[in-house]
Parts: structure tokens; C-alpha cells; sequence
């Protein structure tokens, strides 16, 4: 079975049941309010969308990461301090063991980043309009989910790039926690996927459009790929490739850790 | 006296080895990106005008919300593990007496908090070394941004207030922000290891992460409160502007921080002869 029952409902459990996920919500919304709203030289944006596109295109949100590793990318830390996978492996097995950390590490980043981004917006609607400045509608109907700005489904349009940019996030999480299996030190989990997205930037921002792989997950920049479907199918397919990278790293390693006991 | 030296020397090597750990690597890293996305925009206005500055800038950043809330926030990951009583330390305390143990961890807070700040200022200056010029008096690129809307077009991240370039040259700019900096930055860990002594390691974090917080989130609540903790007062470039209504002049400052730092020692020390420590609930 791909799943054992007993791991899932234990990490989610973990993950979703603790202090840690509220409170990591709430600092994703205010990394993300804070993004849009501080700047001492530049205006003060004064809609949604103008905080939005402030946020996102002063290059904020990497501070928005940290929470979301912060939920659960440090299970395995926990897990090797405490000498506590073995005995979950013990009661099954590594790969539904790994199966389960791995998919419960991404939801949680997902859901963190998801659920904080759109608390932001919430918060951030509640006390001023959707847009005041015509000039950034307009700019922002060009962008990937700019249709739906058009017909008029503001909220929609938030739902689409929260669910879009938290694939990111989920990524990173995982990456770091796979990269926990070698370094097993909390600090440098969390500090991880920020270390990620400068690298990652660096790497891939000359690269063409399609290949700029932070920027796919942006819904705020233009489409990369023409259409809006196959630029989510792209966001996607390289969520789906790099999770396939991680997993088979990480698989090799949980059967290390068994081989030496 | 050669003894003396030597046994120096060795506790000097010895607080190196403990300070510079995976945390301060990290803590490296984050400032690094962190002062990267800032100096970026600078980088470009310097670029595209193709005029240098003045190491002074330094001032500027460090004032900027961004930058020192996440420096003091790598602070705070420091000196995380306060108040040292894990694995060698109980061993050093109890061969060494409470008092010599206290005075040697508030040096390492001094040597931590000095090359924290020799880390940041570092960090700034060698992202934009390729434009600096050392004058004495300020350069363009600064009097463009405080005195047009050339840093609205850039997007910089950090503000000019003309002010500051009317009152102070830029050596005494730098200086300034530099000692406040260290000041500030040394308060914080001794506010955090006294904190973690009288109360507990959770209460200390909380309160000075709460410090911080508040510091960066200075334009969402009264001003009256906005300089109220010493942690605020490491915005140099805001401190003794008439624009800004209830700063503390620098001189005040200057004043103030020492005392609130050997207040936090005090409490500190009398807490240290006290304290029953809980070995097995600390480490």
C-alpha cells in the first residue's frame, strides 16, 4: 500500500494539530502585507492589488518561505534527534514512512502559504478597495490570470495565484527536509528554502522564460508559456519532476539509515 | 605575563570556536541575501547615473525596516542557545565559580554582538564595493535620493532623509550608525541571556522577538511608542530629526545605551547567584 494509515494520520496530525500552523499562517499573511505596505521611498500602494504587485515584484516573498518550513520541514530532525524513525519503521515501512513525511511536509507548506497569502488579501480588502490605480489594473489583466480580472472575479483571480505560488513553497519545503537527512540541524531547515530560491534564482534567472523555474510560479509576471493552461500544466510538471528528484534522493537515505542502524 | 598572554590568547581562540558554528554560517547567509536584495536597486541607480558612493550608505540601509529586523531576527538565532547551559558550560561553571562563568559569557555576548555587526556592515559594503569612494563629503547618488524622486523610480528599499545629509558628514554618519549598531545589537543579547536567566529561554525570545517585531512594524501603532524600546534606536538615520516626532537625539541615545545595558548586566549578575539551575530541563 502506498500509504499506511497509521503514518499519515500521525504526520498530519503533527503538522496541521499544532501551535506551529497557526501561527505560521499569520506570518505568511503579515510577511505578505508587510511586502506590500513597507516601503519608506517608494508610494504607498493603497488597494489590493497594488500591495499585491508590490509584494511580488519587490521580491518580499522570500521572507513568506520560512514559515512554511517551519510547520513541518524539521519531522525529520525530530524524528533523527530522537531516534524515533526507527521504531516507525519498525511498525511498517520506510517507504510508506517517507511517503507520508514527504507528502505532509508539502501540504502543510502549500496550505501555510495558500491559507496566509489569502488571509493577507482578506485583511488587506477589508480596509481598502480592490485597486485604485487604473495603470496596474491594467498591467495586471495582461498577466496569467488576467481573464479573470477582466470578468470581474477579483477574488478568483487571488485564489488562482495563492494556489499557483504555493506550489513553491511546498517544493522548497520538501527540499529542505530532504536535505535535513544529511544535515540533520533545524536552523539550517528553516533558513534552507530561502538559501534555495537565491540559488535557484540566480541559477535559472538568464535562462529563457520557460526555464526561469521560480518565475513559472509567479502568476503575477506574464504567461510563460502563451496560454494560461499550459503554464499551469508547465508549474505543475516541474512541481511534479523535482518531487520525483527529491524523493528518489530521499529513499536512497532512509535505506542508508536502516542499513546502519 | 607570558602566561597571561597565552592564556588569552587560548580563551580568545576558544570563544572563536564557539561562535563561529553552523548558526553564524547561516546567519552569514541570510544576510548576505537579505542585503543583496537591498543594494540590488542601488546597484542599478549607481550603474545607470555611473556616479560611486560613499561607504556611508551603510547608515541608510541599516535604517531601512527590512534590513534591521532581519539582522536582529539573526541576532536573536545567535544567541539562541542562552543561557549556555548546555553540554561544557556546567562543567565550566562549576569548576570555574558563578561569577568568573558569568563575566566569560558576557564577553562572548560582546565578541558575538561585535562580529554580528562586522558581519553586516561587511556584507553591505563588499556588494557594493565596486561603487564605493571614500570623500568627505556626501556624493550625488545620495543627494539624488534625498532630494528627488529618482529612489521612487528605482524602487529603492531604504530611505535618504535630507537631513541627515544637512546635519552630519558621511564619516560621522557611518560611525554613528556603526556604534549604535553594535550598541544595540549587544543590548539585545544581554536583554536575551538576563531575560533567560531570571525567567526562562522561551520568555526571553518571545520578548525580544516581540521588541523587534515592534520595531519593524513602527508605522502601525502611536509614535509616541515608536523609540520606546531600545532596540528601535539602532535607526540612527531617524534619531534627532525634527521630522520625526519623539525621536531621542543621538547624544540622548549615546547616554541611554550604556545604562540600559549595564542595567540588563546587573539584573543579570544578581540573578546568576541565585539561580538553581535545572541541568537535565535545560539541556
Amino acid at each position: 500500500m502506498f500509504f499506511k494509515k497509521h503514518y499519515l494520520k500521525m504526520d498530519l496530525y503533527r503538522a496541521f494539530f499544532s501551535w506551529k500552523c497557526p501561527l505560521c499562517i499569520l506570518t505568511v499573511a503579515l510577511c505578505f502585507y508587510w511586502g506590500g505596505k513597507s516601503n519608506t521611498v517608494s508610494y504607498i500602494p493603497e488597494g489590493v492589488l497594488e500591495m499585491l504587485s508590490k509584494a511580488f515584484f519587490g521580491g518580499m516573498t522570500w521572507l513568506a518561505l520560512v514559515p512554511c518550513v517551519f510547520v513541518y520541514g524539521d519531522c525529520l530532525c525530530e524524528d533523527y534527534e530522537r531516534k524515533f524513525f526507527r521504531t516507525a519503521i519498525q511498525r511498517g515501512n520506510s517507504k510508506a514512512y517517507l511517503n507520508s513525511k514527504f507528502v505532509c511536509c508539502f501540504l502543510s507548506a502549500y496550505t501555510t502559504m495558500c491559507l496566509g497569502f489569502l488571509l493577507s488579501c482578506f485583511f488587506a480588502g477589508l480596509f481598502q478597495p480592490f485597486f485604485t490605480s487604473e495603470y496596474t489594473y491594467d498591467c495586471l489583466c495582461q498577466t496569467l490570470f488576467g481573464s479573470l480580472l477582466r470578468d470581474g472575479n477579483g477574488v478568483l483571480y487571488e485564489i488562482a495565484i495563492g494556489l499557483l505560488y504555493s506550489l513553491q513553497a511546498g517544493i522548497l519545503a520538501v527540499a529542505s527536509m530532504a536535505l535535513s537527512m544529511w544535515y540533520p540541524n533545524r536552523l539550517l531547515v528553516y533558513a534552507m528554502p530561502v538559501f534555495l530560491f537565491y540559488v535557484i534564482d540566480a541559477l535559472t534567472g538568464r535562462l529563457p522564460p520557460p526555464f526561469q523555474v521560480l518565475y513559472i510560479f509567479n502568476a503575477m509576471e506574464g504567461s510563460r508559456l502563451g496560454s494560461p493552461l499550459l503554464s499551469v500544466g508547465w508549474a505543475l510538471l516541474v512541481t511534479l519532476l523535482f518531487s520525483c528528484a527529491l524523493y528518489f534522493m530521499m529513499y536512497q537515505k532512509i535505506r542508508k539509515w536502516i542499513e546502519n542502524g | 605575563m607570558a602566561d597571561l598572554f597565552k592564556k588569552m590568547i587560548s580563551g580568545f581562540f576558544v570563544m572563536l570556536m564557539r561562535f563561529f558554528q553552523i548558526k553564524y554560517w547561516i546567519f552569514l547567509g541570510m544576510i548576505w541575501i537579505m542585503s543583496d536584495s537591498i543594494t540590488s536597486n542601488l546597484v542599478t541607480f549607481c550603474e545607470t547615473t555611473s556616479e560611486k558612493t560613499t561607504p556611508a550608505v551603510y547608515a541608510f540601509i541599516q535604517s531601512s525596516p527590512l534590513f534591521f529586523s532581519l539582522y536582529l531576527l539573526g541576532v536573536l538565532c545567535l544567541f539562541s542557545d542562552v543561557p549556555f547551559c548546555g553540554r561544557d558550560q556546567l562543567y565550566l561553571l562549576l569548576r570555574e565559580g558563578r561569577k568568573k562563568w558569568y563575566w566569560r559569557q558576557v564577553r562572548y555576548l560582546f565578541f558575538g554582538s561585535f562580529a554580528a555587526m562586522l558581519t553586516a556592515v561587511s556584507v553591505c559594503l563588499v556588494q557594493l564595493r565596486a561603487w564605493l569612494k571614500v570623500t568627505a563629503q556626501w556624493d550625488r547618488v545620495l543627494g539624488t535620493l534625498a532630494y528627488t524622486d529618482a529612489g521612487r523610480g528605482f524602487e529603492m528599499r531604504f530611505g535618504v532623509p535630507g537631513r541627515v545629509l544637512a546635519h552630519y558628514s558621511p564619516g560621522e554618519t557611518f560611525w554613528q550608525a556603526i556604534l549604535i549598531g553594535l550598541g544595540v545589537t549587544f543590548f539585545l543579547s544581554v536583554f536575551l541571556f538576563t531575560v533567560s536567566l531570571c525567567v526562562s529561554r522561551k520568555a526571553a525570545m518571545a520578548a525580544a522577538s516581540a521588541m523587534v517585531l515592534m520595531c519593524s512594524l513602527h508605522k502601525y501603532y502611536p509614535t509616541w511608542m515608536n523609540f520606546a524600546s531600545p532596540v528601535s534606536w539602532i535607526r540612527t538615520t531617524a534619531l534627532g530629526m525634527v521630522y520625526m516626532d519623539h525621536a531621542p537625539g543621538l547624544s540622548w541615545v549615546a547616554a541611554a545605551l550604556p545604562i540600559v545595558i549595564l542595567f540588563c548586566v546587573g539584573i543579570g549578575y544578581a540573578a546568576i547567584l541565585k539561580k538553581d539551575f535545572n541541568w537535565t530541563e535545560e539541556q
